[in-house]
Parts: C-alpha cells; sequence; structure tokens
C-alpha cells in the first residue's frame, strides 16, 4: 500500500515538474520601449496594464519610458548591442533611416491580419508607413502644429475670439491689435504672436513653405530645392513679423513662446498638440486651439508627425515573442480612442469620425480640421541630415544674421553637399 | 634559499594586488581605447553593423574637409577653443579667490565650503533649466533686475553673441567652481604653518606672503587644477545642448556635441565619428603637454 502510494505521489512529481515549467514558458515577455514621458505616458502604461490584464498568464509587456532625446540613442546603442526592444515607437521621419538598415521588420502580415486598410486611416499617415512598396510601421497617431489663441486677449482687442485669422493678411492684421503696450512705459509687455528662433520655427516655416506650394527636395532626392521663392517668401514672412510688423519681439528663445502664452502675455502661438495638456492645466488660461491659419499663398499646410509601432529585428528570433508583439500592437490600436485622451489625433478615420472621439474636448474639433491639411514630408535616409541646414538658416534669418535669402543659399548649398555625399 | 611565489614577500604579490584594477583597467580603459582607434578606420554603421575598411580615410576627410560633417568639426573645435579660453581663467581664478577667502574666515569654514560646493551636486539638465530662467530674454530675473535698478533694456543673452557665451560661461562657474575650490583649500591647508610664521617675523605684507609662499606652495595643485579644468570646458557638452541648442547659428555647437551628433544623433557615422574623437583626444594631450611644460619650466 504505502509503495503504491510513494509511486503515486513520485509520479505527480515527475509530471508536475515536466508539465509545470512547460506551462510557465509559454507565458512571453516582451519589452516595449517609448518615450512618453508627459502625461501621454500614463495613458500608455494604462493602456499596457490594461492589456497585460487582459493576456494574464500569456504575455506580459514591459515598457520603458524615456525622453525622445534618450531613446534613439538608447535604441542604437541596443541594436549595435544586439539586444533591441521587441516593440519600439518611432517617429515617421526616423523610419526611413531604419528601414534600409534592416533594423525593423516589414509588418505587411500584421498589417493585412488586423485588417487595416487604406481606406480607415489618415491618407497621408497611411503612406508614410510604407517604404518600397512594404508596410514597416504601424500608425498609433498624428501629431500636428496646433495654432493656439488667447480668447480673453482677443475680447480685449475687440476680435471675436471664436472666430482665430484665416489667412496672412488677417494673421497680421489681429497681431498687430493683439500687440500692446498696456501699461504706457513704452515698453511693448502684450504681443501678438512670438516666432522663437529655435523650436519649433521649423514646423511654422514648414507649413507656409508647403502652403506656397514649395518642394524641399527634388523626386530622385539629390538636389535640395527649398531656397525657391516659395521658401524664401515663407522665412521672410516670418522676419517680417519680428522686423517689419513688430508683432513677435525679437530673440525668442526655445519655449519662451510657451511661457509667454500660459503667463497670457502672447496672444497667439504655434506649438505641438502636445503642448496642449499643460495649457489647459494652466489656471485661468482661456484659450482656443486649431489648424494653422493659411499662412501661405496659395493653400493651407499643416506640418504633422506621427508615432508608430515598429517591430525591431533579433539576432535569434523567437516566433513566440514575433507573435506576442504582433498582438499587442494590434490590441492598442484598436484601442486608439483610449489613447487619443493622451492628446494625440488618432490615426484610424472610424475613431475620428467616431462621437466618443469627437467629444474629447479639444482633441475631438483638431482630429476633425486639421487631417485633411497634413503634408508629411518626403521620406529617405538623409531626410533627417538634409534638413538640418534648414533649421540654422531659420535661426541665422531670425537673429538677423543672415538675410532669407542668403541663409537659405547657403543650407542649400549644404544640403546638396550631404545628399551627394555617401 | 627558494623564492617563495606567494605570501607577504612572495613574487607574485604585488602583481596580485594590481591585478583587481587591472581588469577593470583593460575592460572599461583600456580595450575601448583600441577599439576606437580601430573604428576610427572604418566606414562604420551602428545600425545596420556595416563596416569596410577604409585606412585613415576619415581622417584625411576632416583634414582637407571634404564633406559637410568634416566642416562642422572645424567651426565645432574654434568654438570649443573659444569656450576654453574664455571659461578656464574663472574657473581657476575664482576657485583660487574663494578658497583664499573660506580659508581665511575664523567661524563657519564649513558653512561657506558646503554652500559654495552644493552646485556641483546638480545635474546639468537642472543646472541648464534653472539658468535658462535666469537668463530668459522676455521674462527671465536677471533682464528684470537690469531693468528696474539700471532702466537696461533687455539683453538677448541666449540668443545672440556674446551673451550665449557668457551666459554658458556663467552658468558652468556657477556650477563647477565648487571642484577647484575643494582643490584649492587642500593646497592651501598643506602649507606648513611655519612658512607664514617666518614670514611674519621678517615683516612680510600680505601680498609678499601671498607671492612668495602661498602661490608656490599652491604650483602642483594649481597645475593638476588646469590640467582638469582645461579637459572639461574641452568636453563641454550638455550646457550648450540644453540652454543654447548650439545657436545662435552653431556658434556654440562644441566638438562633443558635434561628435555625438556624427556617431549617435541623426548621422551614425561612427567611424569619422571616432576620428573626430582621435583627433580631439590629440589636441587636447599636446595642449596638456605645453601646460605642464609650462608650470614645470622653472624647475
Amino acid at each position: 500500500m504505502f509503495k503504491r502510494i510513494s509511486i503515486l505521489l513520485v509520479s505527480i512529481l515527475i509530471i508536475s515538474l515536466l508539465i509545470g515549467p512547460g506551462i510557465a514558458a509559454k507565458k512571453v515577455e516582451i519589452t516595449f520601449w517609448n518615450g512618453f514621458t508627459g502625461p501621454d505616458g500614463r495613458y500608455m502604461q494604462n493602456l499596457v496594464n490594461a492589456f497585460n490584464e487582459a493576456y494574464k498568464g500569456r504575455i506580459e509587456v514591459k515598457m520603458s519610458v524615456m525622453l525622445w532625446g534618450d531613446y534613439y540613442t538608447k535604441v542604437v546603442a541596443a541594436v549595435a548591442a544586439g539586444n533591441p526592444p521587441d516593440v519600439g515607437i518611432m517617429h515617421l521621419d526616423q523610419i526611413s533611416a531604419y528601414v534600409p538598415r534592416g533594423v525593423i521588420i516589414p509588418l505587411d502580415d500584421l498589417a493585412a491580419e488586423l485588417k487595416l486598410s487604406e481606406k480607415d486611416f489618415i491618407p497621408a499617415v497611411w503612406k508614410a508607413g510604407l517604404y518600397e512598396g512594404k508596410r514597416y510601421a504601424i500608425p498609433l497617431d498624428v501629431h500636428p502644429l496646433v495654432f493656439y489663441w488667447n480668447k480673453k486677449l482677443f475680447r480685449e482687442a475687440g476680435l471675436d475670439p471664436e472666430k482665430p485669422p484665416k489667412n496672412r493678411t488677417e494673421f497680421i492684421e489681429y497681431a498687430k491689435k493683439l500687440t500692446k503696450d498696456k501699461d504706457g512705459d513704452g515698453k511693448i509687455d502684450q504681443w501678438g504672436t512670438m516666432i522663437p528662433v529655435g523650436w519649433p520655427n521649423f514646423m511654422i516655416w514648414y507649413s507656409i513653405f508647403f502652403g506656397n506650394g514649395g518642394k524641399l527636395f527634388s523626386d530622385d532626392n539629390k538636389k535640395a530645392l527649398f531656397n525657391s521663392p516659395e521658401g524664401i517668401d515663407a522665412l521672410q514672412f516670418l522676419v517680417d513679423l519680428v522686423k517689419v510688423y513688430k508683432v513677435s519681439p525679437e530673440n525668442v528663445a526655445v519655449d519662451a513662446d510657451v511661457d509667454a502664452f500660459k503667463r497670457g502675455t502672447c496672444a497667439m502661438e504655434f506649438n505641438g498638440i502636445w503642448m496642449l495638456t499643460a495649457y489647459q492645466e494652466q489656471p485661468g488660461l482661456e484659450f482656443g486651439a486649431g489648424k494653422v491659419p493659411q499662412l501661405g499663398l496659395k493653400g493651407l499646410a499643416n506640418w504633422a508627425g506621427s508615432h508608430n509601432f515598429v517591430v525591431f529585428k533579433q539576432r535569434n528570433p523567437d516566433p513566440d515573442k514575433l507573435a506576442a508583439a504582433k498582438t499587442f500592437i494590434g490590441w492598442v490600436s484598436r484601442k486608439s480612442l483610449e489613447w487619443a485622451k493622451a492628446g494625440q489625433i488618432p490615426a484610424r478615420l472610424s475613431v475620428l469620425r467616431s462621437k466618443e472621439f469627437k467629444e474629447i474636448p479639444y482633441i475631438g474639433k483638431l482630429g476633425q480640421e486639421i487631417p485633411p491639411h497634413i503634408i508629411f514630408p518626403p521620406l529617405f535616409p538623409k531626410y533627417g541630415e538634409a534638413t538640418g541646414p534648414i533649421w540654422d538658416a531659420l535661426n541665422f534669418a531670425l537673429t538677423f544674421k543672415k538675410d532669407p535669402k542668403k541663409a537659405l543659399d547657403d543650407a542649400v548649398e549644404l544640403s546638396n553637399k550631404i545628399l551627394v555625399s555617401e | 634559499m627558494k623564492k617563495k611565489l606567494f605570501g607577504d614577500k612572495g613574487l607574485l604579490t604585488p602583481y596580485l594586488y594590481l591585478l583587481p584594477h587591472a581588469v577593470f583597467f583593460t575592460i572599461f580603459a583600456f580595450y575601448p581605447v583600441f577599439k576606437g582607434l580601430w573604428i576610427s578606420l572604418h566606414r562604420w554603421d551602428v545600425l545596420s553593423g556595416e563596416k569596410s575598411f577604409v585606412g585613415f580615410k576619415n581622417y584625411i576627410d576632416i583634414f582637407l574637409r571634404r564633406n559637410v560633417p568634416a566642416q562642422y568639426y572645424w567651426e565645432a573645435l574654434w568654438n570649443t577653443i573659444q569656450f576654453v579660453i574664455y571659461s578656464v581663467p574663472f574657473l581657476v581664478g575664482i576657485a583660487l579667490i574663494l578658497a583664499l577667502l573660506i580659508n581665511s574666515v575664523k567661524k563657519g569654514k564649513g558653512f561657506f565650503r558646503t554652500v559654495f560646493f552644493l552646485p556641483t551636486a546638480l545635474t546639468v539638465s537642472v543646472v541648464a533649466v534653472i539658468w535658462r530662467w535666469i537668463f530668459n530674454y522676455e521674462s527671465g530675473l536677471l533682464n528684470y533686475i537690469l531693468y528696474s535698478l539700471f532702466k537696461i533694456k533687455n539683453i538677448p543673452w541666449l540668443t545672440q553673441q556674446p551673451g550665449a557665451w557668457i551666459s554658458i560661461v556663467v552658468t558652468t562657474i556657477w556650477w563647477t567652481v565648487g571642484w577647484n575650490m575643494i582643490y584649492f583649500i587642500i593646497g592651501l591647508q598643506n602649507i606648513p604653518e611655519e612658512l607664514y610664521e617666518a614670514a611674519k617675523i621678517d615683516g612680510a605684507s600680505w601680498w609678499q606672503t601671498f607671492r612668495y609662499i602661498t602661490l608656490p606652495s599652491l604650483k602642483p595643485i594649481t597645475l593638476f587644477i588646469f590640467v582638469t579644468t582645461v579637459i572639461a570646458s574641452f568636453n563641454l557638452f550638455g550646457q550648450s545642448q540644453l540652454m543654447t541648442g548650439g545657436g545662435p547659428g552653431r556658434s556654440t555647437v562644441t566638438v562633443m556635441l558635434h561628435i555625438y551628433n556624427e556617431g549617435f544623433g541623426t548621422n551614425l557615422r561612427m567611424g569619422s565619428a571616432s576620428a573626430m574623437a582621435y583627433l580631439t583626444a590629440l589636441i587636447m594631450i599636446i595642449v596638456t603637454f605645453i601646460q605642464v611644460r609650462f608650470f614645470t619650466r622653472s624647475e
């Protein structure tokens, strides 16, 4: 009797030892890196937690958040060390630098599996994730340049707070009315707008430039074309706001415009949609947010970037992890309404048009009026390096070191050298 | 008598003591130095891992300014040298003055030492944010004070030269002068009291005491401070990155900032980035050599 029981116990023990690790091993752990360090990080963490709960015992996503500036450095280091994360977030204009280097893998099968179709996406966003006919990125959101205006200051200047300026003439007219010396000490203490000498002036110039019908590079991406009349006009306009119309102070440092808008000493401001939460949290700030006015001469163009999911190529690919990564991306992609609440415009039209989305303050409205005007940059590996000289040109012109034409001519010369170098 | 290998007088004993340091030194200093040199002789793409041997091409490209990053390198080098010239005299001089003052007070030595040393405990991002606020053009504390006291119109500290260099130099002094001050205090405390007593008996003035006793006695530590400060100033990175963004018009883009962008930023060209790093290291070695010669000349 005793012998039988012990045989039974031993066999149970052996069987459980054999099966146990088998069951435990079925749980797949994947790593997910991103740079959502702002309020958006909380929303992403909530999504990840909800996913881990839904797939408890099967998949666990471990999310690491770092500043965007560090993020790409860390990704580069991790890839070079042969230990990249499984899933990452990548900005649209970075994808083209990573694809030709074989660092991220095509996701056509995932797109098919998720039944992602062109019809369900903002067209510009959909096309941007394609590289040489293959899809490498699953779009998560769009983050455009947004035009912010202070409604209280509009009322004080006798302007309709619900009607932001629509074009260049109106913009100048409004800006002049909003530039004031309130205490009469000869020093202007409320500005119509603020054009910074650095970030994000490139996005403002870009919107005007494309609104003028400009083109950054030739079709084969071998020649820079931005010193065209369209480019010079766009930059001249920004400089004139400071120099001729005097509706923006000189020497606006990076983020000084943000501080001024929060304090109510800058009436109209251009910045990313990512500033929205900060402005909403600012006590006493009554503001409107909308698409960028048509400052270009031909049409309306609105700069935007986009966050995309990518899957990194591993040295030793593990099919379980790959499957888990795809499950995770698909799951979050379907939850893009939740993500929209973090302050981003979802890339999916079905979400954009849904009633729940339209009801989100500010974002709901921005999601309707901006997407038709988005123009993404041409995507090729040297895009980042070749646009670097434009940033410098804007700085030279807005600090009055060079006139706009000279600044852009010099930048084109540098950019051309970069484009033809190996 | 047969010599022992181990034990107090063993042949291997001194080497065993050296071993732990040697291991870490090899892994973290010796190996990377040569690996970096090896990388600088290649076209090396970090992301794809592709590399091809190109000999000294990266160095030749830099010297002949064959491409845009090479052009930027020489600009950045000149910017960095300017910063070294502007910052080092203050970083050493102010540290010496602070050390002398603290050394001369009767009470509260520890307190003042702590106060001036405290900023070094902060990270560069915190320091840069604080000073960016102070130097802000429209609403900065400094411009506010200048206007309310002297009616001086707003000065664009961060967006025009020479304001940008002044801001970065002032910030760097505030942040790091504590280190040099501590070294000087240690140096001052090591000067034998008898020398001062002898000088007093001989009726030496304060200046004579300082000139003929304090300064010569501080010579070894001053050499050390000069060398480390020049090297630290050559490595300027965070203050430019965070306060001026390299502006106005690339004038505060430093060598380290440029090398970082070339290797890890948008360009991802590890080979030429390494070549730039080696060239800079060579320049720093020469500068250090000159400093050592200068200080040891009279002996």
